[in-house]
């Protein structure tokens, strides 16, 4: 029987949570169907998107967390 | 051996025996995700700062009384207790603070990106700034489901059993994040731009 993929089933494959086979599926269903690649080139933008906001604490926090990993005796 | 190519876990061992240049290596590595992901919860830069602080101070008290385990993976573990933090204190401040400074301009304004070309620097600030307005507006469970997988580092089947609906559900939501994140990211002009971004 010809496993049918969904578009729930592409969120698993963007986030990379599909078995091998799956994958395999869903490679072969994208060649052949619109709907599916147009929403995994919309999904994948956006997640390679999400990955670039990346913000830094300040120097300040940075240190007391490291003053704070020094004073306290956790060595053995 | 360089200590950016021992794991996380490698690193821990070396800091209880006496290393604490290996817990620096350790926070270098995961201070921006941690803080961004307890951010995107608590929107108030400061609140973050502290927060952040106080996970890493409850990781160092952890690992001092030898309750860190060992066999488990360090990211989605220090993500869980930030996430953790970051929902109580959501809870505890309702409202949606906004810290100005005394000229009047967003203490956003202040975060401080790695050395780069001014123009490349000003156009990723502003689209840092308006990805992070657009997530906000996303409707509360679309969002919840966007920043437990793609900041907090959980499975669907982990945001499912936390959120108390099916994985179906779970995806679902996350479908819809993604195409309205997509939707307002055209209306806003929000590109990917590889030469921007040259991890």
């Amino acid at each position: 029987m010809t496993q049918i993929y969904t578009q729930n089933d592409l969120v698993r494959y963007v986030f990379k949570e599909t078995t091998k086979e799956e994958e395999s599926g869903i490679e072969d269903e994208l060649l052949v169907n619109n709907d599916l690649i147009d929403f995994y080139i919309d999904a994948s933008e956006v997640t390679r998107k999400l990955k670039e906001l990346d913000l830094e604490p300040s120097e300040k926090t940075v240190q007391a967390i490291l003053d704070y990993s020094r004073t306290v005796g956790v060595h053995s | 051996m360089k200590k950016y190519l021992i794991s996380d876990g490698g690193l821990i061992s070396l800091y209880i025996k006496g290393d604490n240049e290996a817990f620096r290596e350790l926070v270098e590595r995961h201070k921006n995700r941690v803080f961004t992901s307890i951010y995107l919860i608590v929107k108030d830069r400061a609140r973050a700062e502290d927060l952040l602080q106080e996970t890493f101070i409850k990781v160092i008290d952890t690992i001092r009384r030898g309750r860190y385990n060992e066999t488990g993976k360090f990211l989605p573990w220090i993500l869980r207790i930030a996430h953790n933090m970051a929902i109580d204190t959501f809870r505890k401040n309702k409202r949606y603070p906004v810290v100005m400074m005394e000229d009047g301009n967003n203490v956003f304004d202040t975060l401080e990106f790695a050395e780069e070309p001014v123009e490349n620097k000003k156009i990723r600030e502003d689209t840092v700034e308006k990805l992070r307005n657009l997530i906000q507006d996303l409707p509360e469970n679309q969002r919840k489901v966007l920043i437990m997988r793609s900041y907090l580092d959980m499975s669907f089947k982990e945001i499912a059993e936390s959120t108390g609906v099916s994985i179906n559900t779970a995806l679902g939501r996350m479908r819809y994040a993604l195409i309205n994140l997509k939707k307002k990211m055209k209306q806003n002009n929000i590109v990917y731009d590889p030469n921007l971004y040259p991890k």
